[in-house]
């Protein structure tokens, strides 16, 4: 029995690849884990190593030569088997890999495949994937597919084409962000709530100003998708930014699609998981957290943010996020300990106020870094904010951005979160878990009215602070918020 | 609290073949969970390095006293020497990250932001795998991995000798024009200095969370020094 290697397939989006250099030779003993030759894709080289023991029987690529992913290359005899002619794969030999490609961790490179009965033998080199993805006629062989998933049954599936899986499909967004339209969005506009204006107009017969018209055409904008807020319609410059940062958005939601999985898998932690299941753990066991919730009446900020918007006071649209930074600043200033680290048996008081905005990115989440919140007025805490979403959205975080933070705010209300808790990222004595902004029901004056109001839940250190000032620091943000001309000092 | 952390070393001016043997033990170690994710930063004295299956060709005359390598990785022909920055990452490659073409695309993400905190645009091409200014290529990239683990890397030419490059075909693009940082206007900078940007943007875009400086003595004191065997000196 002779077992097959095949082309290993060294990344998702790798075709082909070419043999730099055989390591092993006709007539080699080759033991598991032995190298057997370098194999190179783009300009990276890698070493693949044997997967059973054997005897090199023959080499079916040259080196320098190219061979699609999952093509044989070599073929290896099982030990004390004498050395037959060449035998060509059957057809399940290439629809092995999928599996190979799926499952990166069970060895360096799938180098060879199971045992298999042989066939007729044929002088296979180098041959399509595609040519020997077809059964031979004569060959009654399962369906590749088949044959290539035995322990893998694809969910759903019937007849699968023997490929890597496919990745979930993230195009879609989190239920209810479009259509609770006062929900709170991290660092972003206001959600279009009316279709475009025009749907097929022609550039110049659509109205807009000069200095919109010109921001479009340098951004690649098709005026015909942005909804003019100005005098009858008229693109304003500010349609278009908020055009483009929406755009930015929509491509931040395709990363945020939780990584889904596959049932009946087992998956190797990546570094980011490895790291938030260090971290969160680390946290749970070691900080006595509790939890002080506080309902905050949101209609004035709702009204200030709207007036921010009629009035175009700053560049840089402020989201419910930006609002509630600031706010949470402004009482962290007024009550310290909140805004500390627990070391050495000691407290220690931070004398600038970091504030983690914890941002979801394709499996996992990071907490990119404002500096110095203390410093900063609204507009400048909403172009820190949106920057840093929007670097998220493209990575490329300095480690700079990525640590120091003294306070963690965690907002889900564009999920339409009723409430929730964070865990507190350590060193940390506190993080802010903020929800969605709703319509309840308020009683004032005794009668029951329809309000607008959001739930602000803080999770602290118990050996940093007492309930008291968990509860005194909610407080001070509800007065800032519910008197946010505050925020605009 | 265990956290992904980077070593990082700067390893000053290292001969190529030595660098080569202590990347060897480095990989052997790390493999072996001896040490952790290792990122190096050093530069060669002047070398030029002919991948396997290059075409020599493509080393027009080398200048005398510039020693030619045969190494085993891919790629053509390319030039090393002082003022350009090079970065070895050992480090090993886990879960979704095991993925060669994700970790080459990342090593450009990262010059591509280094280059950016100089103010110059960068970008990566299509189908060649590199940094490039424009048409001017900034940064080569080649890269071993073992066993998951990574060796080789990259190279910025912070401001090293261009004429070098006339020598050979680099990377074997015929009219592949080489530019530095200094000849896209940042005269005043050094290698040291941009080894310091280039390690924390490798950081980040590999996903770390915080760099450790290591010293070099540390480094060194993995290595053997034993000479490496997968290339042949090759003088000329």
């Amino acid at each position: 029995m002779s077992i097959d290697i095949t082309m290993p397939k060294l990344s998702d989006t790798m075709e082909e690849g070419k043999i730099l250099r055989w390591l092993k030779h006709p007539g080699d003993k080759v033991t598991h884990g032995e190298p057997l030759a370098e194999v190179e894709t783009d300009k990276a080289d890698m070493v693949m190593e044997a997967f059973d023991d054997g005897v090199m029987q023959e080499i079916l690529l040259a080196e320098g030569e190219s061979a699609p992913v999952g093509a044989p290359i070599a073929r290896l005899a099982a030990p004390g088997e004498e050395i037959k002619p060449a035998a060509p794969p059957s057809p399940g030999a290439l629809a092995e890999l999928a599996p190979a490609a799926e499952q990166p961790e069970s060895a360096p490179v799938q180098a060879a495949q199971p045992p298999r009965a042989a066939s007729r033998p044929v002088a296979v080199r180098k041959r399509s994937l595609k040519e020997a993805e077809e059964p031979e006629a004569s060959n009654g062989a399962a369906p590749p597919a088949e044959a290539a998933k035995p322990s893998h049954p694809e969910p759903g599936g019937d007849g699968p084409e023997p490929k890597a899986m496919p990745r979930p499909e993230p195009e879609r967004e989190p239920a209810g962000a479009t259509r609770d339209t006062a929900a709170m969005r991290p660092a972003s506009v206001p959600p279009r709530t009316t279709a475009p204006a025009h749907e097929h107009g022609d550039q110049a017969k659509i109205k807009a100003s000069p200095l919109a018209r010109r921001a479009a055409e340098e951004a690649g904008v098709d005026l015909a998708q942005v909804q003019g807020t100005g005098p009858e319609g008229r693109i304003t410059k500010r349609d278009i930014d908020n055009f483009l940062r929406q755009q930015q958005l929509f491509r931040q939601r395709r990363l945020v699609t939780p990584r889904e999985g596959l049932p009946g898998t087992w998956e190797e932690l990546s570094k980011m998981r490895r790291t938030i299941a260090q971290r969160m753990a680390t946290s749970k066991r070691e900080i006595p957290h509790f939890y002080v919730t506080m309902e905050i009446d949101m209609e004035e900020a709702v009204r200030l943010k709207k007036s921010l918007e009629a009035t175009e006071l700053f560049d840089e649209a402020i989201t419910y996020n930006d609002i509630v930074i600031k706010a949470c600043t402004l009482a962290l200033g007024r009550y310290p300990r909140m805004n500390a680290s627990f070391e050495n048996d000691g407290i220690r008081i931070h004398p600038s106020i970091n504030i983690g905005m914890a941002v979801a990115v394709e499996d996992g989440l990071i907490v990119p870094v404002i500096k110095e919140c203390q410093q900063l007025t609204l507009p400048e805490i909403a172009r820190a904010a949106h920057r840093l979403v929007a670097k998220a959205a493209q990575g490329g975080f300095t480690a700079d951005e990525l640590s120091g933070a003294t306070f963690s705010i965690s907002n889900m209300g564009m999920l339409g979160i009723e409430h929730f808790s964070a865990v507190i990222v350590p060193p940390q004595a506190a993080i802010l878990a903020v929800s969605a902004i709703k319509e309840r029901p308020v009683v004032r004056n005794g009668q029951v009215a329809v309000g607008t109001t959001m739930m602000l839940t803080v999770s602290c250190d118990h050996r940093i602070v007492d309930g008291v000032v968990a509860g005194r620091f909610l407080q001070e943000m509800k007065r800032f918020l519910e008197n946010p001309a505050s925020l605009l000092v | 609290m265990e956290q992904p952390t980077l070593s990082v070393a700067w390893l000053g001016r290292v001969d190529y073949e030595r660098a080569c043997s202590l990347q060897d033990a480095l990989v052997a170690a790390r493999q072996a969970q001896e040490i952790g994710d290792l990122l190096l930063l050093l530069e060669h004295p002047h070398v030029y390095t002919l991948g396997r299956g290059a075409n020599k060709d493509f080393l027009l005359a080398p200048p005398p006293g510039v020693p030619v390598y045969r190494v085993s990785r891919g790629g053509q022909v390319t030039y090393h020497g002082p003022g350009q920055l090079i970065a070895y990452p050992i480090i090993a490659l886990e879960g979704p990250e095991r993925d060669v073409h994700l970790y080459l695309r990342r090593l450009e993400r990262a010059i591509v932001q280094t280059l950016g905190r100089y103010g110059i645009e960068a970008a990566r091409r299509e189908k060649l795998t590199g940094v490039w200014v424009g048409a001017r290529k900034i940064a080569s990239i080649g890269v071993g991995i073992r066993r998951w683990v990574t060796l080789h890397g990259l190279a910025l030419n912070v401001n090293c000798d261009l004429r070098f490059f006339d020598w050979i075909v680099p990377c074997g693009i015929e009219g592949c024009r080489m530019t530095s940082m200094a000849s896209e206007g940042q005269a005043g900078i050094d290698v040291a200095q941009v080894a310091a940007a280039l390690a924390d943007c490798l950081g980040a875009e590999l996903g770390y969370d915080s760099l450790a400086q290591l010293d070099a003595a540390e480094v060194w004191r993995v290595s053997p020094t034993a000479n490496h065997h997968g290339f042949e000196a090759d003088r000329g």
